[in-house]
Order: C-alpha cells, then structure tokens, then sequence
C-alpha cells in the first residue's frame, strides 16, 4: 500500500485531483461509521461515486482567489433537495469535489463559530456595500477585495438557486418563498427569516468543506427578531417553539458527514445564557425554548452549551438540570464568573470577553472575530514521563524534589518543540470564513481576524500527577530506586505485581481536596505555561493552554506502564476527572475549583457521570450542587448521565438501544456508534463514579 | 473530647436534609440482629480482615503485612495495644486488614467539615452523627461550637441512650431521625438486650419540645420488627405520640463481608420486598394520621 502511495498521490496532484480524492476517501469513512475495514470501505468508495459533483476552476496558480472561484463554482453546483414536511431550506452539499491544484498539507480552518448576527442585521447587499466604501477609500487589497466580492457572488448565487428550486418545487410553501425572496440578500425582518438567513449560511459553510462549524449564542443573536415580532403580533411562543424545532431538526441533518473524527464530533454547538457587562443575566424566553425543544427531540446534535454564573435565574438551572435528565450528555455548563475574566487578563476586549462561545467542544472562543485555533496541538503530559525514564538522566538522582525538576525541564522542553512544529503550520485560504469573520484587511488565514490566538490542549495530567505522588511515596517509604521503577514500567508491573495495586489504592490521588495534590497540578500547568505566555505565534497571536483534550486514549495506545498504576497501552483520563480512586462528586469539584484557571482556560472542563436513577431521586439536591460547583468557581462541567446497567447491556446488545446518547470529548452521540475502546473507556468510568456517589 | 469513630463520609444524601458529612461513632446500646454496621457496635478499636479482599486469596503472594505474622488472621491474636494502628491501617494495598476505630477531636472534624460548607449551605444539608449510638457521648461541647459555627446538626439515635445526654443538646440539634425497632418490653429484652422504657422516656422528653425536627424510621425484618404484635404495637406508638412522619426500609443482607471480616457470625436475613412495603405503608396510611415513605437505601 505504502509503495503505491506516493506514485498515486503524484499521479492525482497532476491532474489537480489529489484535493477531491482525500475529501472523498473521508467521506466514505464517514460513510462506514469511521471503521477502517477494508472490504467495508472498498464498497463505499464504490457506492457513493455516483453522488459526486465536480467543480473545476481553470489552470492557474493556485491562491485566494482559486479559492473564492472554487466556491462560487460551487454554489452554481451545489445540488438542492428539500422534503415537504421540511419548513426551511437547508441542505449541505458534502459530495462537491474540487478539482485543482491545492498544495498538499495546508491546514483547513475549522472549529469557529462565524458572525450570522451580521448578515442577519446587514445582509449580503450590506456587507458588499461596505466592502465597496473600504476598497474605494484603499483600505481593502485588490485581491481580497476581489475574493471577498466573489464569496458575495456566490452566496447569491446559491440562495437564488435555492429560491427558484422552492418556488418551483413547492409553491405552496408562500412564507418561505417568501422569506427566500429576502434573505440573505436583505437584513432579516422575522423571527423565520433570521432562522432561514442562518440556515443558508451554515448550509454553504458545510458544502465548502470547513468542519466543526458553531452556531454561537442562538437564544442571544435571535432575541431581537423574536421580539419584535411578538410585538407585531405575528409569532406567538409556541410558533416560535415549532420553528425551532424544524431549526434544530434541520441542522441535524447531515449528522454523519458533519462529524469529524468520531460520529457525533461535529462541532455544532448552540450557547445559551450567559451575563453581559452589567452584570446582568442575559438568559431569556428563547433560551428557555431552546433547551424545552431539544429534550422533546431526544438529538445527539446540535448540543447546548449553558453559560452560567453566579446569578443565574433558578428556573434556567432547573431547566438545564431537566434537560441534563434527559441522558443526551449536555448542556455543558460554563462558568462565566471563572472563564469571563481569564479571557480579559489574557487580552480579549471586554465586550468581546462577555460574548464568548465555545469552539467544538468548550475551549473559550469570541465569535465572528477570530481566527483561534483552539485545537491546534496536543500534549502528551506523561510522554516527558516516559522520556526521562528512558534516558540516563535518572540515573544520577537521589531525591523526588530533583526528579520533579527534571520533569519540569523535560516537559518544557517537550513544549518548546511542540509549538516549533505548530510554526510549521500552513494555513489554506478561506475567503468565505474571511467575510464572515469581520477579516476586512487580510485574509483570515494570513492574521486577517481581530484574534489570531492558537490553543494547545493537554491530556494525562491525572496520571502524571499521580505518578509523580507514587514516585515520591515509594522513593521515600519504599526506598525504591529510580531503576526499581523503570523496570516495573517495562514489565507492566509483571515484576512486583503488588505495587499496582498500591499505585492506585495509596496515598492521595488527583481529585482530592488535598493541597499537595492541587499544588503539584498547578505547578506542572504553570511549567506549560511559562514556555508559552511570552511566544508570538506566525500569525501574530499569541499561545494559551488548557487542561483537555480528545487524544486520551490515542496517547494511551502509544505509552507504556507508568508509575500512576496505568497499564500499558490504557488510556489516559478524561479531561479533569480522577484517573484511579474513589472520589465523591463534592470532593472534585473542590479540586478541580482550584485548578488556577486565571491563565491556562483554554478547556477547563471538569468531567462526570451521574447515574440517572440517582440524579432523578436528589433532583433538589443536584441543582443546588451544580450551583454550588459555580459559586466555588469551578470553571466547566461536563455529566454524562445515563442508566449503568443499560450501559452495561447496550454493550453486550447495541441492537436493543438504538436511541442511547453518551457524551464523549465535547460531543454527544449514538453508544452504538463509538468504537469499542471508547465503549469501555465509558463503562469503566462509570463504574468508578458509581462506588462513591450513590 | 475525643470521639471514637469509624469512619467519616462526606457526600452522603440519606441522612437528613441536603447534602451531608456523616460521623459514624464506635459504640452502640443495642444489638439489632439485623445490624448492618457491625463494626460501630463496640465500643473500642477492632481489627477486621477481608479475606475476600485480600490478594493472598487471589493467587497473589503478597506479603505486605506479613512483617511479625505469618499469616494476615494472626492479627487477631494480637493484643490491641501492642499494635501499631497506623501501621495497620496504612499496610494493606488493598484496604483487607485495618482497624475499625480511631480517636478524633472537635478541630480535626471542623477541618474537614469546613472543606463541604458550601454544598451544606446551598443544599441545606450538614453533619450527621450517626453509627453505633452517637448519644452515648456527650455532646454539648462539640454542638454549641459546631451551632456556633452555622452547621446543620443532625443525629441518629435509637434513644436508648441516657436521658441526660439527651436533654443537653436538645436546643442544639436540628433534625433527630430516630429507629423504633421493637415495641414490646418482652421482646425488646430479649433480642435487643435493652429496657424498652429508656426509649419511652426518651420518646416523651421529645415530645415535650415541638418545635424539634423529628424524623422517625422503622426497619422492616421479618421475625423481629414485622411481625403482627409489633405492627399493632408501631400503630398504637404512632397514634400516642403523633407521629407524622414515617420512612419504613427494608434490612439488606450487604453486610454479611463486614461481619464475616470481624469474625463474627452472620445470619443472613430475608428481605422485604417492595410489595409488602408498600402493604405496610397502605396499611399504616389507613390507621393513622401518619406519612409513611418507603427509603431506598
């Protein structure tokens, strides 16, 4: 296969095919539920051939402007489909494959949410408008003027297009003809024409090929227009809950080509609530409405962030709690009072800092502004671990405190090569983002957005944690020696088979309330940190760091035994959460309260299972203890919630639970659907919550 | 005052209002058969071994406790104060072998009531002296520090305890859970190994202060509490004292590892179902002025 790799990939770049053939492989194993099997994915790659489309753009070097053509190319092309039943237009083209000559390895923007509060209150004609007043006073670059006019031109294109398909094909359908007429030519005027302008965008973001797309603070951006047409007397509550259902149904459409790497990742996040500058709650009847509407739907996606703070209404908790009930893993709740403030320090304008919503999973994000790329690296915590074991700089050591230094130097060394390989980068041209992003000098991809930050995540500070207390433990009790350890390691504790069990039984364990334990974390994030606080990124932005990440079981693969009591090749664990031990709710979020979250937000997600008969018995209970998760300033809270025992069976019998959703990274998604190392990774967790919290 | 106890747990929902840190004490007045915290009956520290944890018994040759013992039971054999409890307790990887007892003053449990102060403000909740029988110790000290310090105060007591200690606290509780276990003076004698009018004075001291939050339970057994004298004794109980409220549970047979680690004898004990829990409540309901809930335990 590899020998037929490289003849091939030459072959295709010839033809300006490489770009389509890659998109098409991904799609196809989008196709297969994400399993590689051969045989499965020689079948799809055969059977989905007749849905492509090709849109070619002439020979000719390929920049900017390629890509804007592409996309207008694109939405001449896109082919539309619309059911009766459906009362708006959205329809994502994921089958429409570029032919030209894109360089290999440019890094597509993904994992934002774009400014549809813009075009809804200016529409295209607007936003052409005001691009046509910067070129003319030479703010605006010929060429990017040019992209830009040609991204306009082809969103016209396409809700032309869209607008005649509708007329024809259901003329019947007058109030979305007619909200077709407007929109997104013309600001939206109501409450459906701003739902429809939203949809269209979204639809085109999908077609053009950039993953992980938001959808912002919906309850927010809709407020306006949903009042404004109350007042008129022409939507009533439960008009509005009718649309939001078609919304919400609509943008699941797609489900399987949207996601990312797993079924389900498919960044489609919706943020609720949340206070503005005033210190005022900003949650209001839409946000209600929108959690009311996705407990009736029962959809893994799109998936609601819940923005909370301190003086977050009791009825929005009590609705989110019995939204929580419902087992579809969200709303995750995001703690404004901690995250708010860490924006500010770290350089966010006030009144940007108080819109935030997150990027794909939770990783802070301003919407419509940036370029952040939140996920643009991930750390191994415990790789430096392994490293220093495996060199001879152990050797020489007699104390916990020098190993501990040397940790630190190692994972800041770790660290600065790290982002020397993010240096390396390329970022593909992305016009259409560019328009959507307020980019009005440059392009989004050459620093053209207002925040051009990069976000590392970081994975096993759990484990490293506790094998850095195990190591200190059995250095000074056991009065073990360093190569005692290392050959324990390498024999995945074959060799003293006792000591996994006093790795993970003894002493305390990351999650306690323990200020050794809460210093020794923040003193290796701190490492971290003071490598990237002063770095300048290409783009002029700068760097931030958080305590997540999605690679904790692909680490896991890559890693030997370490010292924590993980055996080789386990996962790492999740996010903030205990990777051994029987530690109670209230205990970790004391802990993970603590976690200095002023600096390192980039993901600060504290991650739970709460069985549901549980959560339903001490209801009361539960929402106090979510508030009280907040008023200690915990940062972000993510719950799994579901019956174990049904878990357990789903396992044996994915056939019997069709409908079963889990939460897995940021994303909830069909437990039928995951590959089996993520199954057991949630089974076994599940049962470790379970012993202490009933 | 230093409180001998067995074990402090923190996040418990089952034991008053809220969310609450409970403080199982060591030492009890009655002998339930039923009892499923065997541990906390006597009043002094015990070794207990848990030869279903241990890892000799898992084809693990560990000899982590074996340092003057040839084999883990000896420990038993051991006079108590010639151990070492904290070598004990800490030797175990597994948590088999330990000591079921320790000594704790009033700042070390304030330290650890302080850590869940704001789960117990915003849920309502508190500490809960639980166990063994907490009012074999004098609290007044203890109370009228931790009132001071604005926490929740809940106990749970079988009432056979002095009237004495009783009385001193009773301003400074917030919510009593009281057992009523067996009802006939016969009976209670003979398989409580108690005076049954201890209770009933207790019972009448209570009675005389209204204002107090008084939750009272009754564990359903067969053959001790469930029985059709004691059911009409429970309904005449009820009716004297006006009892409002009631959680009936069923014993559970989940302690049998714990008798068995303190070698004692178990005998295992059959269950009330959830029908014939409802029955009762049904039937209670019908005599009574009373509420009666059934506990899930």
């Amino acid at each position: 296969m590899r020998l037929l790799k490289k003849p091939l990939k030459t072959f295709l770049s010839y033809f300006g095919l490489l770009e389509a053939a890659r998109k098409y492989f991904n799609l196809c194993i989008k196709d297969c539920n994400f399993e590689k099997k051969p045989f499965k994915l020689l079948w799809a790659l055969i059977r989905n051939i007749k849905k492509v489309k090709f849109i070619a753009v002439r020979n000719q070097d390929y920049n900017l402007l390629t890509e804007a053509v592409l996309f207008k190319e694109m939405c001449k092309k896109a082919r539309l489909t619309m059911k009766v039943e459906e009362t708006f237009f959205y329809y994502p083209d994921f089958f429409i494959l570029p032919i030209c000559k894109i360089p290999t390895n440019l890094l597509t923007i993904g994992n934002i949410t774009v400014n549809y509060a813009e075009v809804l209150n200016k529409g295209i004609f607007g936003l052409e408008e005001e691009l046509k007043q910067l070129y003319l006073n030479n703010e605006l670059e010929e060429i990017f003027y040019l992209a830009l006019l040609e991204i306009c031109e082809g969103i016209k294109i396409y809700s032309n297009r869209v607008k005649y398909f509708v007329e024809k094909k259901f003329p019947n359908k007058s109030e979305l003809i007619n909200c077709l007429e407007r929109v997104p030519f013309l600001p939206a005027q109501s409450f459906f024409e701003a739902l429809q302008c939203i949809l269209t965008l979204n639809s085109l973001l999908w077609t053009a090929g950039y993953p992980l797309i938001g959808l912002g603070r919906l309850d927010q951006i809709l407020y306006p227009f949903y009042l404004n047409d109350i007042k008129k007397g022409i939507l009533s509550k439960d008009k509005a809950k009718i649309l939001i259902k078609e919304f919400l149904k609509s943008l699941h459409k797609g489900f399987k080509y949207k996601s990312n790497v797993l079924p389900g990742d498919t960044g489609q996040v919706i943020v609720l609530g949340g206070r503005d500058y005033m210190r005022n709650d900003q949650s209001n009847e839409l946000t209600f409405i929108f959690m009311e509407v996705m407990k009736d739907l029962k959809l893994p996606d799109p998936k609601i962030v819940l923005r909370v703070h301190k003086n977050t209404p009791e009825e929005v908790w009590y609705t989110a709690i019995d939204l929580l009930l419902e087992g579809l893993g969200y709303p995750l709740f995001s703690n404004d009072d901690v995250i708010i403030p860490a924006l500010q320090k770290f350089g966010y304008e006030l009144h940007d800092s108080y819109n935030y919503v997150v990027s794909a999973c939770w990783e802070p994000h301003i919407p419509g502004v940036s370029f952040d790329q939140n996920n643009i690296i991930n750390l191994n915590l415990l790789e430096p671990l392994v490293n220093l074991f495996n060199s001879n700089l152990v050797n020489g050591i007699k104390s916990f405190e020098e190993f501990l230094e040397l940790y630190k130097s190692e994972l800041a060394k770790y660290t600065t090569m790290s982002i020397k390989a993010v240096e390396q980068i390329r970022i593909k041209p992305a016009p259409l983002l560019s328009l959507l992003t307020g980019c009005r000098k440059k392009d989004i991809s050459e620093g053209g957005a207002k925040y051009n930050h990069l976000g590392i995540l970081t994975s096993g500070l759990g484990n490293t944690v506790n094998s850095l207390l195990n190591i200190k433990r059995w250095i000074n009790e056991r009065k073990l020696t360093f190569s005692d350890i290392k050959a324990l390691m390498d024999s995945n504790f074959q060799k003293d088979p006792i000591l996994l069990y006093d790795a993970i039984n003894k002493g305390f364990k990351f999650g306690n309330d323990n200020e050794e334990v809460i210093e020794l974390s923040n003193n290796i994030m701190n490492t971290i940190l003071s490598i990237i606080e002063n770095k300048i990124n290409p783009l002029g932005g700068k760097y931030k760091v958080g305590y997540s990440s999605p690679s904790f079981i692909d680490f896991g693969k890559r890693l030997p035994a370490t010292p924590d009591g993980r055996k080789d090749k386990e996962p790492l664990n999740v996010h903030i959460s205990p990777p051994h031990g029987s530690i109670t709710l209230i205990e970790l979020f004391n802990f993970s309260s603590k976690l200095d979250y002023t600096k390192i937000f980039n993901g600060a997600v504290t991650d739970i299972i709460i069985d549901i008969v549980f959560l339903k018995k001490h209801f009361d209970v539960f929402v106090n203890l979510f508030k009280s998760f907040v008023l200690i300033n915990g940062a972000q809270l993510q719950c799994n919630v579901f019956d174990y025992k049904k878990l357990l069976d789903a396992f044996k019998h994915p056939d019997k639970y069709p409908d079963l959703i889990v939460r897995v990274w940021g994303f909830s998604t069909y437990f039928r659907d995951l590959p089996n190392q993520y199954k057991q990774l949630i089974i076994q967790r599940a049962r470790q919550y379970a012993t202490f919290n009933h | 005052m230093q409180l001998l106890i067995t074990n402090i747990q923190r996040f418990c929902f089952n034991d008053g209002p809220g969310i609450r840190t409970v403080i199982f004490c060591k030492g009890c007045s009655l002998q339930c058969p039923w009892c499923c915290n065997p541990e906390t009956q006597k009043p002094l520290p015990q070794i207990f071994y848990n030869k279903n944890l241990c890892l000799r018994n898992k084809g693990i040759d560990c000899k982590e406790c074996l340092i003057n013992v040839s084999n883990p039971e000896d420990y038993f054999k051991i006079a108590l104060d010639k151990i070492d409890y904290k070598f004990l307790n800490e030797i175990c990887p597994v948590g088999a072998l330990g000591i079921y007892g320790k000594n704790i003053d009033l700042s070390e449990l304030v330290a650890i009531l302080k850590k869940d102060e704001i789960y117990f403000k915003t849920t309502g909740g508190g500490v809960t002296f639980s166990g063994g029988e907490p009012l074999l110790n004098d609290f007044y000290i203890w109370f009228k520090k931790l009132k001071k310090l604005g926490f929740n105060i809940c106990v749970e007591t079988s009432l056979y305890v002095p009237l004495d200690n009783l009385e001193k606290i009773l301003d400074l509780v917030d919510f009593f859970i009281i057992d009523i276990k067996i009802l006939s003076f016969v009976e209670a004698l003979k398989v409580l190994k108690a005076d049954l009018n201890i209770f009933l004075k207790n019972v009448e001291l209570l009675m005389k202060y209204p204002k107090i939050n008084v939750l009272y339970r009754f564990p359903v057994v067969k053959g001790y509490t469930y029985t059709e004298k004691n059911i009409s004794l429970l309904i005449h109980f009820i009716k004297n004292f006006g009892v409002k409220n009631l959680e009936i549970f069923s014993v559970h047979n989940l302690a049998k590892e714990k008798y068995y680690s303190l070698g004692l004898k178990y005998d295992s004990f059959p269950v009330i179902n959830k029908g014939q829990l409802k029955k009762l409540k049904n039937f209670i309901e019908m005599q009574t002025m009373c509420n009666v809930k059934i506990l899930e335990l």
